[in-house]
């Protein structure tokens, strides 16, 4: 989206200075590729992924860093700061460290030109918990 | 010369009146009436004369806090020289430095200006590795001066307050280092002030109304930077400032606190005059830390923004570390187990809560507050100005040490990554075991010391009553060995036993009768810890005790010497070949 504004209709100051930086802060995704059959897919989540292609959010869910260390035969992803590590087979699940939620995902889709897109956005906010976050969440 | 002889007074003038033997010179008669000018308007007469023989008594661990005014010195320096150079804007500027991996990349003017100094301003470099240099020994040396304090007890009344000056300053001066290493905008900077706006979000109620109004809107916006920038050189320098001049104001109405040694009492200060012996050693010792940091920042490089490029929130690098003061927090953060609640509509963040809003302040408020509690388990509400040695409080240095362990073991797992990749250990496993280290170990640390300062003074009390060993072994008729002791000088035995007996507070049922019940569960509680500060220490043998040990020596000595005169294992040539 943010780097092909034309074709999705995006204001082109959006894409450049303090607007790219709060873009990157909150819309920052990790592609990642597995076998199809490794994938637990939770419930509802059943048609998220592409041909064993996922989207997850990588802004950590504990204080907000971009997560980038890839474990590649396990499929975890673990942040460089304070190493939370999440499965990225199974809902984005916490298997260790201190985030206390698993990572946002992404649900993917295929359009009719055969672009991977998103079926809709992030299901719930992404980055660092605050107070107000469950404001909208039936309790 | 004995203390009969009168010194001969036949050489002394009788009086200085009358004409000086040389007229003095134009310039000294020049200076005078400039001194004079001076004097008149300002009345420096009166105050030099007080205070330029004001004495400081000496000993190599008063520096330690003089190493933290010159840091700081060294710090407002080349700060100033920074901020010719340095732009503290986040437009966004492409980079057309000399530093050719980023030329034309897209960045903060912050960051374009911090490389600018670092490789096309003459001696920016030197400067801004100096300045960082210092703040790393800004803290530390306020961190060991506090130690030293704290272990010799200097922060008894009438210190108390200017304890919690200190406290204040290591708190502001930390806050500092985090506002000027996150002035760079690099990738490392930024993640740490991203870090920053999850621990803010984290407050309860009012997080996410700070982190906008701290960034101008949503994070990172445009404003954090010029706002980290005026904290950094004008707000906590400014409050730094005043502190220390408290701090260093009450040090001069206090007067400096002394070893106990022959002729030091409580009533006097024992040492040099400021003038000329302590302004020349303190001045030159300006000039040995201005050295020491020029050196550092010449030799060593540290933060070398320029490597990872300027801050982008969709990369960080791993390894990342914040400045070693920061360490301890970010340790408890690594290490705290996934704890959110989700209740009634909001979120806890116990995860971030209890690390980063809650121990730090929680830390320093106890650091600030141990004089007082000692003062009100003890009760004792004298002067003093005499300094203890660590092994007679062992309570206290206990506490210390637990203190330290907590804060050591925190901040070894804020590096809980280096150590796994340095030592080829498991991540998880480390982190498994700070959870229950900073638990046990402080525990552990503290039985340990309190054990060892008793034995500490039990040796002592033996070197009082028993005298020091000289390694002469000495056979007696009857085959046996003994070690010949012999009693330390005086000097040592004075140093030794210029101390307090303890006394455990004891609350007397009696005066308990009239007290309401809460009172009264704060005399058995104070009583409780009294027992603890003091049940176990070692107290000093009484005069009369050091008497008798001493004929008792005097006697040994006898019997081993008629053994050695009388026993066949003579030393010296025998006189029968």
């Amino acid at each position: 989206m943010l780097f092909n504004p034309e074709r999705y209709h995006v204001d082109p100051h959006e894409v450049e200075g303090i607007e790219l930086q709060v873009h990157k802060s909150k819309a920052s995704l990790i592609l990642h590729r597995m076998h199809p059959s490794e994938i637990k897919p939770g419930k509802g989540r059943e048609n998220w992924d592409v041909g064993g292609i996922v989207a997850y959010s990588k802004i950590c869910t504990h204080v907000g860093c971009p997560i980038s260390l890839n474990e590649r035969t396990t499929h975890h992803l673990l942040c460089p700061c304070h190493q939370s590590t999440f499965d990225l087979t199974d809902s984005g699940r916490v298997v260790f460290g201190p985030a206390g939620r698993p990572l946002p995902q992404l649900p993917l889709e295929v359009d009719e030109q055969g672009y991977l897109v998103a079926q809709s956005d992030f299901t719930e906010p992404v980055g660092p918990s605050y107070w107000e976050r469950d404001y909208d969440e039936p309790w | 010369m004995s203390l009969g002889d009168r010194p001969d007074m036949s050489k002394v003038a009788k009086s200085n009146a009358g004409e000086p033997a040389v007229p003095p010179s134009r310039g000294s008669q020049r200076a005078g009436a400039v001194a004079n000018w001076a004097d008149e308007r300002l009345g420096l007469g009166t105050m030099l004369k007080k205070n330029l023989r004001k004495v400081f008594p000496d000993h190599w661990s008063f520096m330690l806090g003089e190493i933290a005014l010159w840091s700081f010195v060294v710090l407002l320096l080349t700060g100033v020289f920074l901020t010719l150079w340095y732009d503290p804007s986040m437009t966004e500027v492409q980079y057309a430095g000399s530093y050719d991996p980023l030329r034309g990349v897209h960045m903060s003017s912050a960051f374009a200006s911090t490389l600018d100094i670092s490789f096309d301003v003459r001696g920016g470099l030197l400067l801004r590795q100096m300045h960082h240099w210092a703040a790393h020994i800004f803290i530390a040396a306020m961190m060991i001066h506090l130690l030293r304090v704290y272990f010799t007890g200097a922060f008894r009344k009438p210190r108390e307050l200017n304890w919690v000056i200190g406290c204040l300053l290591l708190l502001l001066g930390t806050i500092e280092g985090f506002t000027g290493y996150s002035l760079p905008d690099d990738l490392l900077s930024g993640t740490g002030v991203r870090a920053a706006d999850g621990f803010v979000k984290a407050t309860p109620v009012v997080g996410t109304y700070m982190s906008f109004f701290m960034f101008g809107g949503e994070f990172p916006g445009d404003a954090i930077i010029p706002r980290l920038y005026i904290a950094h050189v004008l707000l906590l320098p400014g409050l730094l400032l005043a502190l220390i001049a408290a701090h260093m104001l009450l040090l001069v109405y206090h007067k400096h606190t002394q070893w106990p040694g022959p002729g030091r009492t409580e009533q006097n200060v024992v040492g040099y005059p400021l003038l000329p012996v302590y302004a020349a050693k303190a001045g030159g010792f300006f000039f040995i830390v201005f050295g020491a940091c020029a050196l550092l920042g010449g030799l060593f490089s540290i933060n070398n923004v320029w490597k990872l490029g300027p801050y982008d929130p969709s990369k960080v690098t791993a390894g990342s570390q914040p400045d070693w003061y920061m360490g301890w927090p970010d340790g408890l953060l690594r290490i705290i187990p996934p704890w959110e609640t989700h209740i009634w509509g909001v979120t806890l963040s116990w995860n971030i809560m209890l690390p980063i809003l809650v121990m730090p302040p929680l830390m320093i408020t106890i650091l600030a507050l141990l004089p007082f509690i000692e003062q009100w388990v003890t009760g004792d509400k004298r002067e003093h100005h005499l300094l203890q040695r660590p092994r007679n409080a062992p309570t206290r240095t206990a506490i210390m040490v637990a203190l330290m362990t907590f804060y050591g073991l925190s901040w070894a797992a804020g590096g809980n990554d280096i150590i796994a990749i340095k030592m080829d250990l498991s991540i998880n496993q480390i982190t498994y075991f700070m959870r229950a280290a900073i638990f046990v170990g402080p525990v552990i640390a503290f039985m340990i010391t309190k054990r060892w300062c008793i034995s500490l003074q039990r040796q002592d009390k033996e070197k009082l009553l028993h005298g020091y060993e000289t390694g002469v072994l000495v056979r007696s008729p009857a085959g046996g060995y003994a070690e010949k002791h012999l009693p330390i000088d005086e000097h040592q035995a004075y140093a030794l036993t210029a101390r307090d007996r303890d006394e455990v507070y004891v609350p007397e049922e009696d005066d308990l009768d009239g007290v309401s019940p809460r009172g009264r569960r704060l005399a058995r509680l104070r009583a409780k810890l009294s027992a603890m500060f003091f049940a176990d220490n070692v107290q000093k043998p009484t005069a009369a005790e050091v008497e008798e040990s001493r004929a008792h020596a005097e006697h040994e000595l006898h019997e081993l010497e008629h053994q050695i005169a009388t026993g066949p294992n003579k030393h010296g040539p025998s006189s029968d070949h």
